[in-house]
């Protein structure tokens, strides 16, 4: 078989194989009927999900027997394997799979930028626009040093202050102890039910 | 091993008793103030320091080392001053009539509150917050929010299948996700409260650091989920590859109500806790059961 010169990213095999529509290359369906290699990658994927879901239906008889969830895979086990899949290291670098996030991220970025600078922009004793537009996103870098720095220096006292407030009155402590091993349990058997 | 579990919380609860039995009371240092609950009035010279628990402090006279305030406001006389630095956490600094600067020769510290460096780093007081508008305050919060949705994305990048795990548990059990976070939230914050009444600072202090640090990581790795387990609903798709645009439509719908007044703050709390449960709920998305190959 010639080796295909633009081979099928796996996600769009995954996506071709399953009916839906492919993310990387809008065109992958008809490139895969005419190039023998992609085909085979599609054909693989399909296999896959249908091993996944012969294991699925193999499982239904012994559920319905009242063998529980616990004696063989998960109705839907297909559709929970691909759900919780991890990203290949393809899928992490390809960028038309995190444009939405990385854009809205700019947008909301600059958005918050520009609404510090607009007062600043509008200020009458500005020397220059590009200095009135600087001036707020320097002032924001240096408070949020500035208060990391406050939090990290006066933390160990204001803790400790903290704590000798506290410890002057126990009612406090007591109640917070007695509080404690209910809601500890209850929240114990909370996550125990969930994960059952 | 065993792996530590949330019961073993009962049996922290007598050691701190224990502790708590053995421990030495807590006394403020000669000329200093502590007080719980109650409101401080400085009215002549004070050789130490002032700490406010849940209560306001009046500064009349001159404290010669710091005042450190947790949940109050300060206020200062005239002829009132600070030698130290004055620290205030969930709480203002009101000043006397005609000062623009608080008399405190220390450092003056707010730290809940980020706006008030961002204005003096701007040269404007305070004050004149109300000068600016709501664009500051909006600016700054959008901020915020685009940094949530890097630290979102960073654990997606990382953590695609612990979070798409927890997502789904997540959708799978709405109620017990709410019910986990609000047990989860109360929980922590009463061992660290315990733990600062109870235990003698050394040790009260890293437990409670770390009772924080658990609530805080559970709430990214939560959100995170949340905004993903919303998007997926938005996008009606649960395919990895739409995990992305999943997290940012998931994202723009809290992100955007979460710019509402009133009711924004009210529903990000409530996802807040939800997060924090989504994560306890799902073990930070660790599988249920692990295949040995």
């Amino acid at each position: 078989m010639r080796p295909c010169p633009r081979p099928l990213d796996p996600i769009d095999a995954e996506a071709v194989a399953a009916g839906a529509e492919p993310l990387v290359a809008p065109d992958a369906a008809s490139h895969a009927r005419e190039c023998p290699g992609c085909q085979a990658m599609i054909v693989a994927a399909r296999a896959v999900s249908e091993a996944l879901e012969g294991l699925s239906e193999a499982s239904e008889p012994l559920l319905l027997e009242g063998a529980g969830p616990a004696a063989g895979p998960a109705i839907g086990l297909a559709e929970r394997v691909t759900r919780l899949r991890s990203f290949s290291w393809r899928e992490r670098r390809t960028y038309a799979l995190w444009n939405a996030p990385v854009l809205l991220n700019a947008g909301v970025a600059l958005s918050g930028l520009a609404l510090l600078t607009l007062p600043a922009l509008t200020a009458s004793e500005q020397v220059s626009l590009g200095a009135a537009a600087a001036a707020p996103i320097l002032a924001l870098a240096r408070s949020a040093v500035r208060w990391t720095a406050d939090l990290l220096r006066l933390a160990p006292t204001a803790l400790e202050a903290l704590s000798e407030g506290m410890r002057q009155d126990g009612t406090l402590g007591i109640v917070a102890l007695l509080l404690l091993p209910p809601l500890s349990l209850g929240l114990a058997r909370v996550v125990a039910r969930a994960r059952r | 091993m065993r792996p530590v579990r949330l019961l073993d919380f009962t049996f922290l609860g007598f050691l701190f008793l224990a502790f708590h039995v053995t421990a030495t009371p807590a006394l403020a240092a000669p000329g200093s103030i502590t007080s719980v609950r109650r409101d401080v009035v400085v009215s002549q010279d004070l050789p130490g320091r002032v700490v406010a628990v849940l209560a306001d402090v009046r500064i009349a006279g001159r404290v010669s080392g710091d005042v450190i305030v947790w949940g109050g406001n300060v206020s200062f006389a005239p002829g009132g001053a600070v030698a130290g630095d004055l620290v205030v956490f969930g709480g203002n600094v009101e000043l006397p009539e005609g000062r623009t600067v608080p008399p405190v020769e220390g450092r003056v510290s707010t730290p809940g509150s980020l706006l008030h460096l961002y204005l003096s780093e701007m040269r404007r007081a305070p004050w004149e917050e109300s000068a600016f508008g709501g664009s500051v305050l909006s600016g700054l919060h959008l901020i915020a929010l685009a940094a949530w949705l890097a630290v979102a994305l960073a654990l997606l990048w990382f953590f695609s299948s612990p979070l798409s795990r927890a997502a789904m548990l997540a959708g799978e059990d709405w109620s017990g996700s709410l019910l986990a976070g609000a047990l989860g939230v109360l929980t922590l914050f009463l061992a660290a409260g315990a733990a600062l009444s109870l235990l003698p600072a050394p040790l009260g202090i890293p437990i409670a650091l770390a009772s924080a640090a658990v609530a805080v990581v559970a709430k990214v790795f939560g959100m995170a989920a949340l905004f993903l387990l919303l998007g997926q609903k938005l996008v009606k798709s649960v395919a990895p590859a739409r995990r992305p645009a999943a997290l940012a439509a998931g994202f723009a719908v809290l992100g955007g109500i979460s710019l509402l007044p009133f009711v924004g703050a009210l529903v990000w709390s409530v996802a807040s806790i939800v997060a924090v449960g989504v994560a306890f709920v799902s073990r930070f998305g660790t599988p249920r059961y692990r295949l040995a190959i």
